[in-house]
C-alpha cells in the first residue's frame, strides 16, 4: 500500500499557551484540489504553514508520503511549492528575467510534476509585465506575479494562501483555471479561501479550520 | 514677456519668498538653544577632533614641495573632484521640499529663481569647507615650524577656489539628473524618507533607499544564457551571471563601489608601512568601513537571498547553499580589488613588498563580505532592545537601538583598528587574528541563519 502523499494528523500549533492552530486532520492527493475554510484567525494559514513545513506542529503529525515534514529537507522542497507570503524577486532583475532564473534552477526533475515556466506569466494575462522590475508592480499585479512564481516551478504539491486577495473578479477566473489545470496536470492543491466562488469552482473536498474557543 | 508680466511675477516671487522665510523663521528661544548648542559641540566635539587632526597630519604631511605630496596631493583632489558630479547626482545637494515641488514648481514661477537661494548657500559652504581645510593644513605646517605668513593668502585663497569648484560640480552631477517635475519629485520624495530612516536610526534601511530603484537594461537578453546545459557548476554558474547582471544594471553604484574598494586597498598597504606609525589603527578602521562601504552595492544578490529565509523555497537550494552562492561575487571582487591595488600601491611605495600588501588586501575584502552575510541575515529588530533602560542619565534604550542598527559598521571599524595596531608590529599575529574574525563571523551568520529558519 503506498502512503497517502500529504496529511495532517490532528496537528496543532501552541505558541506561549496560545493556540494559533487546533488539532486539525485533513489529506491532500495527486490531482485533488481541497479548499481549507474558516473565519479569520481560525489558523488556516498557520495549517499551510505546517503543511508546507515552514513551522513544527506541536501536536499531531504532518507527513509528505509517510515521513515527517521538514523544509530543511531538499526532497521535501522539491515537492512542495507554497505561497503563503509573497516571495521576495531579486530587484534588478525584470519579471522575464526572475522567471527565467526560477525556471533554469529547477531544470526538469523526475517525478516532479513540471511547473509552468516563463508560461506562467500569460497563464496568469501579465506577460505584458515582463520587462518590468519588481518595483514596478501594483499591488494586484505583485500578487498575480507572486501566483505566477509560485505556479513557475515544479511542484507536487501547491499550497496558496487566499490565492485571490487584491485580484479582480477577471483575474479571479484566472487563478480558477490554474488551480483546475494543476490538478489536471497531477498536483496535489490546498488552498486558503474567502471567495466562496471560487471554492465552489475549484475544490473537490473542504476543511474546515475551527478556531479554538477562547 | 510684457514689462507687467515681468512686473506680477517679481512680486509673486517675493510674496513666496516671504511666505517661506517666516514659515521657516524659529522662535527667540529656538534661537537662543541652537546657538548654545553649536558653541557646545564646537567646544566639546569638534575642538579635541581638530586639534588631533592637526598634530597628526603634523607627523605625516610631507614638507612643502615635496614630489610625493605634489604627486599624490593633485592626484587625490582630481580623483575626489572627478567623482562629485556622481556625489551630486545621488544625493541632490540642494535639497527641494516635497511641498515646494508640489505647489511652486507647478507654478509658472522660473524654476531657478525657485533654487537659486539654496544653489548659493550649498556652493558657499563648500568654499567656506575647502577654506577650513587649507586652514588646517596650514596650522599642521605651524606645528611643523614651516609656516610663513606669505603662505596664508596664496593657501586660503586656493583652498576656497577648490572649494567652489567642488560646489559647481556637486550642481553639475544634480543638473545632470534632470530638472523635470517627475524626477525632482522622485529624489525628493526618496530623500525624505532616508531622512525619516535616518532619524529614526534605521541606517540598514535607509542606504538600501539611497539608490534610485534599477532601471536600466529591461531588454538586455542575459537570460538566454540560463537555459544552457546544466554542469557540475551549474548553480554557481547561475548565480554568478545574476549577481554580475544585478552589477552591471547599476554601474554607477558598481563604481562608485570599485572606487572606494580600491582606494580602500590602497590606503591598507599604508598600514603596513611606516608611513601610518602611531595613526595605524586609525588608518585600519577607516580602511576595513571603506571597504565594508564599498562592497554594499555589490550583495545585492545576497540580501536578497537572505530575505528568503523562513519564506516557501523559490528556488531549489538551501538557504546556507543559496547564501554561498550568492558570496561568490562579492568576495572574489572585493578580494580581487583590494589585493590588486595594495599591490600596486606597494609596489609604487618605497621599502614596501606587494606580495605581503596584496595578501592582506585580499583578507581585507573577505572580513568586509563576512560581515555583509551577517548585516544579511541580521533579521528585524529585536523587541528585548525596545525595553527601557532607565539611567540617571535618561533612557538608554536609544543607544541599544543606535548599535543594533550600526553594528556592521562598528564590527568594520573596530576589526579594522586591531588588525592594523597587530599587523604594525607583529604581522603573523595579524594573520591568525584575521583568520579567527573571519571564522567567528562565519559562525555567528549560520548562528543566525539556525535562528532565522527556525522561526
Amino acid at each position: 500500500m503506498t502512503a497517502e502523499l500529504l496529511v495532517a494528523g490532528a496537528a496543532g500549533v501552541t505558541l506561549d499557551g496560545a493556540v494559533l492552530l487546533p488539532p486539525t486532520s485533513m489529506h491532500v492527493e495527486p490531482g485533488e484540489c481541497v479548499a481549507v475554510l474558516g473565519r479569520n484567525g481560525a489558523g488556516k494559514t498557520t495549517l499551510l504553514r505546517a503543511l508546507a513545513g515552514r513551522i513544527r506542529v506541536t501536536a499531531g503529525s504532518v507527513r509528505l508520503r509517510g515521513r515527517p515534514i521538514d523544509e530543511r529537507k531538499r526532497e521535501i522542497r522539491s515537492e512542495i511549492a507554497a505561497l503563503i507570503d509573497p516571495p521576495t524577486l531579486y530587484p534588478d532583475l525584470t519579471l522575464r528575467e526572475n522567471f527565467a532564473l526560477v525556471a533554469a534552477a529547477w531544470g526538469d526533475r523526475a517525478e516532479i510534476v513540471p511547473g509552468l515556466g516563463a508560461l506562467a506569466l500569460e497563464t496568469f494575462g501579465i506577460a505584458s509585465l515582463e520587462t518590468r522590475f519588481p518595483h514596478e508592480l501594483s499591488s494586484g499585479q505583485r500578487q498575480l506575479v507572486s501566483l505566477a512564481i509560485t505556479f513557475a516551478r515544479p511542484a507536487n504539491v501547491l499550497l496558496l494562501d487566499e490565492p485571490e486577495q487584491r485580484l479582480d473578479p477577471d483575474r479571479r477566473e484566472r487563478v480558477s483555471e490554474a488551480l483546475r489545470a494543476a490538478c489536471a496536470r497531477g498536483v496535489a492543491v490546498a488552498f486558503a479561501s474567502h471567495d466562496a466562488d471560487l471554492v465552489e469552482r475549484v475544490a473537490g473536498r473542504r476543511v474546515l479550520v475551527e478556531a479554538a474557543a477562547a | 514677456m510684457s514689462h507687467g508680466a515681468v512686473a506680477a511675477e517679481a512680486r509673486a516671487r517675493r510674496r513666496v519668498r516671504i511666505l517661506l522665510r517666516n514659515r521657516e523663521r524659529p522662535a527667540p528661544g529656538e534661537v537662543a538653544y541652537l546657538g548654545y548648542l553649536t558653541i557646545m559641540v564646537v567646544i566639546v566635539v569638534a575642538a579635541p577632533i581638530v586639534r588631533s587632526g592637526v598634530l597628526w597630519l603634523a607627523t605625516v604631511l610631507p614638507t612643502a614641495g615635496d614630489p610625493l605630496l605634489v604627486r599624490w596631493g593633485w592626484g587625490g583632489a582630481l580623483l575626489v573632484l572627478g567623482l562629485l558630479p556622481v556625489v551630486g547626482w545621488y544625493t541632490s545637494p540642494v535639497r527641494i521640499p516635497l511641498p515646494e515641488i508640489d505647489l511652486l514648481f507647478t507654478t509658472a514661477l522660473p524654476r531657478w529663481r525657485l533654487v537659486l537661494g539654496r544653489a548659493l548657500r550649498c556652493v558657499a559652504f563648500a568654499v567656506l569647507l575647502g577654506t577650513m581645510v587649507a586652514g588646517l593644513m596650514l596650522s599642521a605646517r605651524a606645528v611643523q615650524g614651516e609656516f610663513a605668513p606669505e603662505m596664508l593668502a596664496p593657501t586660503l585663497g586656493f583652498g576656497a577656489a577648490l572649494g567652489l569648484c567642488a560646489g559647481a560640480l556637486l550642481l553639475l552631477g544634480q543638473l545632470i539628473r534632470g530638472t523635470r517635475w517627475y524626477a525632482l519629485r522622485e529624489q525628493a520624495e526618496r530623500l525624505d524618507a532616508v531622512s525619516t530612516l535616518v532619524a529614526t536610526g534605521e541606517f540598514r534601511s535607509a542606504a538600501g533607499r539611497i539608490g534610485a530603484p534599477v532601471k536600466l537594461g529591461r531588454t538586455w537578453s542575459w537570460a538566454r544564457r540560463w537555459a544552457s546545459p546544466r554542469s557540475p557548476a551549474f548553480a554557481l554558474r547561475l548565480m554568478v551571471s545574476r549577481d554580475l547582471l544585478g552589477i552591471a544594471r547599476t554601474p554607477l553604484r558598481s563604481a562608485a563601489a570599485l572606487l572606494v574598494t580600491g582606494i580602500a586597498g590602497a590606503a591598507s598597504s599604508l598600514v603596513f608601512s611606516a608611513a601610518a606609525g602611531g595613526a595605524a589603527p586609525l588608518v585600519g578602521a577607516i580602511v576595513l568601513l571603506a571597504v565594508y562601504s564599498g562592497v554594499g552595492p555589490w550583495c545585492r544578490g545576497l540580501r536578497a537571498a537572505a530575505e528568503t529565509i523562513g519564506a516557501p523555497a523559490v528556488f531549489p537550494f538551501s538557504a546556507p547553499r543559496l547564501l554561498l552562492l550568492h558570496l561568490a561575487v562579492p568576495t572574489v571582487l572585493a578580494s580581487t580589488v583590494c589585493a590588486g591595488s595594495a599591490a600596486l600601491t606597494a609596489f609604487l611605495l618605497p621599502g614596501s613588498t606587494a606580495g605581503p600588501a596584496a595578501f592582506a588586501g585580499a583578507l581585507l575584502g573577505v572580513i568586509a563580505t563576512a560581515l555583509r552575510l551577517l548585516g544579511a541575515l541580521k533579521g528585524p529588530l529585536p523587541q528585548k532592545l525596545l525595553a527601557p533602560v532607565p539611567t540617571p542619565a535618561g533612557d538608554l534604550a536609544g543607544a541599544n537601538v543606535m548599535l543594533w542598527n550600526l553594528d556592521g559598521p562598528i564590527l568594520a571599524a573596530l576589526i579594522g583598528a586591531a588588525l592594523a595596531a597587530a599587523a604594525g608590529s607583529m604581522p603573523l599575529l595579524a594573520l591568525i587574528l584575521a583568520t579567527v574574525v573571519v571564522a567567528v563571523l562565519v559562525l555567528w551568520s549560520s548562528r543566525r541563519l539556525r535562528g532565522i529558519e527556525d522561526g
